[in-house]
């Protein structure tokens, strides 16, 4: 049986542990690692399939191999919601706060578990999508500034993963959290179109400020012409500031609340 | 909860009874800070749970063997505590190993019937061999074997040491394995002391007899102050007088005892007094 010293030793559970922790979790949960292994794997079977289309010459092969993420931003966004939402039901939050009471502590290893291997995964994953269509289509197109891009991608990735992770601690359900997620991702785009006329402009005017418009232009450097989008890295910079925000007020609310 | 007040001592097996909804797995998330109480406060040694140093190693918690219905396997269960707070991993083996679930390491946690969660519950609990045990309900689902198993793990848990808190709305199963209780009811303290004294305070003290003449020892009986109730299988059942005073009434009135049996409520009937009592008591307040 351990002797527990009554000092006021630092506390042994330390941020690095409680991490490496919620990485076996994810590992160790087929569904929780499916959703993650499938939004990666997305990328280099779309970059495959689009490279066996007829595309412009316009376009490079970097744009063409990341022509999968539409989808894996949908699919890592779920995966964040599962990584907490998932241990509601069964309330296995319990365990977890048991193990690690400090609730930001909690919270803080899973957006940094969560962000690392969605950045490290979308580079690898991004880098073969890439190179596949690269190596495919290599006499009708340019590679394009496949670094940059690569790099924008992952931290979209991560930055819509946070999201989901965030929406998740909010509402405490896999199918509320998915659902608001993916409401999200309608806003303003789908939204607009059933407003009144004299409305929508005001709405479209709105537009570049929301999430998901901001995330879209990532996907659509060439709409220059759009004005519901903003250029790319201001872009990735207002959702990342987004999810960001949102994650603060998920903490906030998860420190407050009953367990 | 309403100003519930209490201590849970080491080295024997506490029970923490009640029936549904009358608030122990309340108390026993707000020990763990996993609910705030709106007033007042818990401490696990000296500390509020969210200070604990190792909090693991401190406390062990089964709190709903349901918790682990996930696709992992039990093995891996363990593994992501364990590296939580920095224990050992061959105390995964050791815990698994405790409760008889070493074969079934390897096998997901969501195929375990409830008895098997139970036991992997334990073993979660086991996994910092900490000096202070929880156990929310942990005889559902367990099959005679299965509890049997249990109580003698608790005694020696108890026997090493330990604190060990056990909730249970199971009075029967309570009587064989706690040593001292905690008795609430509708979130209030009923009763705080040992199992033996619970039941000697709250007993009726009666004394079955049946005996070569019942008609004349009933006599001497009431001359002496006793209180008498037919049996239905013959005899008489005597209140107020303990076996010693009976069997000497018989031998000074020349009457041969046939039989002599001291009836000791159950836990059950102790606890349906005291729930009675205070619910008069609250009822009392309220015409009040």
């Amino acid at each position: 049986m351990n002797e527990i010293t009554k000092s006021d030793a630092p506390c042994n559970v330390r941020l690095r542990d409680v991490a490496a922790s919620e990485w076996t979790k994810i590992r160790t949960d087929p569904f929780l690692f499916g959703s993650f292994a499938f939004a990666l794997f997305v990328l280099p079977l779309f970059a495959v399939l689009a490279s066996m289309q007829n595309v412009p010459i316009t376009e490079t092969a970097t744009k063409i191999g990341l022509s999968g993420t539409a989808l894996s931003y949908f699919i890592i966004g779920g995966f964040g919601v599962l990584v907490i939402s998932a241990e509601y039901p069964t309330k296995l939050i319990h365990l977890s706060l048991a193990a690690v009471p400090r609730r930001i502590m909690l919270m803080a290893a899973k957006a940094i578990v969560v962000t690392t291997s969605v950045v490290i995964g979308t580079v690898l994953a991004s880098a073969l999508a890439v190179g596949a269509t690269h190596f495919i289509e290599r006499n009708d197109h340019a590679i394009g500034s496949a670094v940059p891009a690569i790099a924008g991608t992952a931290l979209a990735h991560a930055a819509v993963a946070l999201l989901g992770l965030s929406v998740g601690a909010l509402l405490r359900s896999t199918a509320g959290g998915l659902v608001s997620f993916f409401t999200l991702t309608l806003l303003p785009g789908g939204f607009a179109q059933v407003l009144p006329d004299n409305v929508q402009p005001w709405m479209l005017s709105l537009a570049p400020a929301f999430p998901f418009q901001a995330l879209r232009s990532l996907g659509a450097p060439t709409a220059a012409n759009d004005l519901t989008l903003l250029p790319v890295w201001q872009s990735l910079a207002t959702f990342c500031a987004y999810s960001v925000i949102l994650f603060i007020a998920s903490v906030a609310l998860f420190v407050k609340r009953d367990a | 909860m309403d100003s519930l007040t209490f201590t849970v001592h080491p080295g024997r097996v506490t029970g923490f009874l009640g029936p549904n909804g009358a608030g122990k797995s309340t108390t026993m998330r707000t020990i763990l800070g996993l609910d705030q109480p709106t007033s007042g406060r818990t401490r696990v040694l000296d500390r509020p749970y969210r200070e604990l140093t190792q909090p693991l190693q401190t406390v062990g918690a089964l709190l709903d063997a349901n918790a682990l219905g996930t696709w992992r396997d039990a093995r891996d269960q363990l593994m992501w505590l364990a590296q939580s707070n920095r224990i050992d991993v061959k105390r995964i083996d050791a815990a698994l190993d405790r409760v008889g679930l070493s074969n079934a390491a390897r096998r997901p946690v969501r195929n375990f019937s409830l008895g098997m969660r139970q036991r992997l519950g334990i073993a979660t609990a086991l996994l910092g061999d900490p000096p202070v045990l929880m156990f929310d309900e942990p005889v559902n689902g367990l099959d005679t074997e299965g509890i049997r198993w249990l109580r003698a793990l608790l005694t020696e848990l108890a026997e090493e040491g330990r604190t060990v808190l056990l909730s249970s709305h199971l009075m029967s199963e309570m009587e064989l394995i706690a040593d001292h209780l905690i008795v609430i009811g509708q979130g209030r303290l009923l009763a705080d002391s040992a199992l033996e004294a619970l039941l000697d305070e709250h007993s009726a003290r009666r004394v079955l007899v049946r005996s070569s003449n019942d008609a004349r020892l009933a006599t001497a009986l009431r001359e002496k102050g006793g209180r008498l109730l037919t049996n239905a299988s013959g005899g008489w059942v005597v209140g107020g007088m303990s076996p010693e005073t009976i069997g000497q009434t018989a031998l000074v009135n020349d009457v041969a005892i046939v039989e002599l049996t001291p009836q000791s409520s159950s836990l059950e009937d102790v606890y349906t007094k005291l729930t009675e009592e205070s619910a008069e008591y609250r009822s009392k307040v309220v015409d009040k």
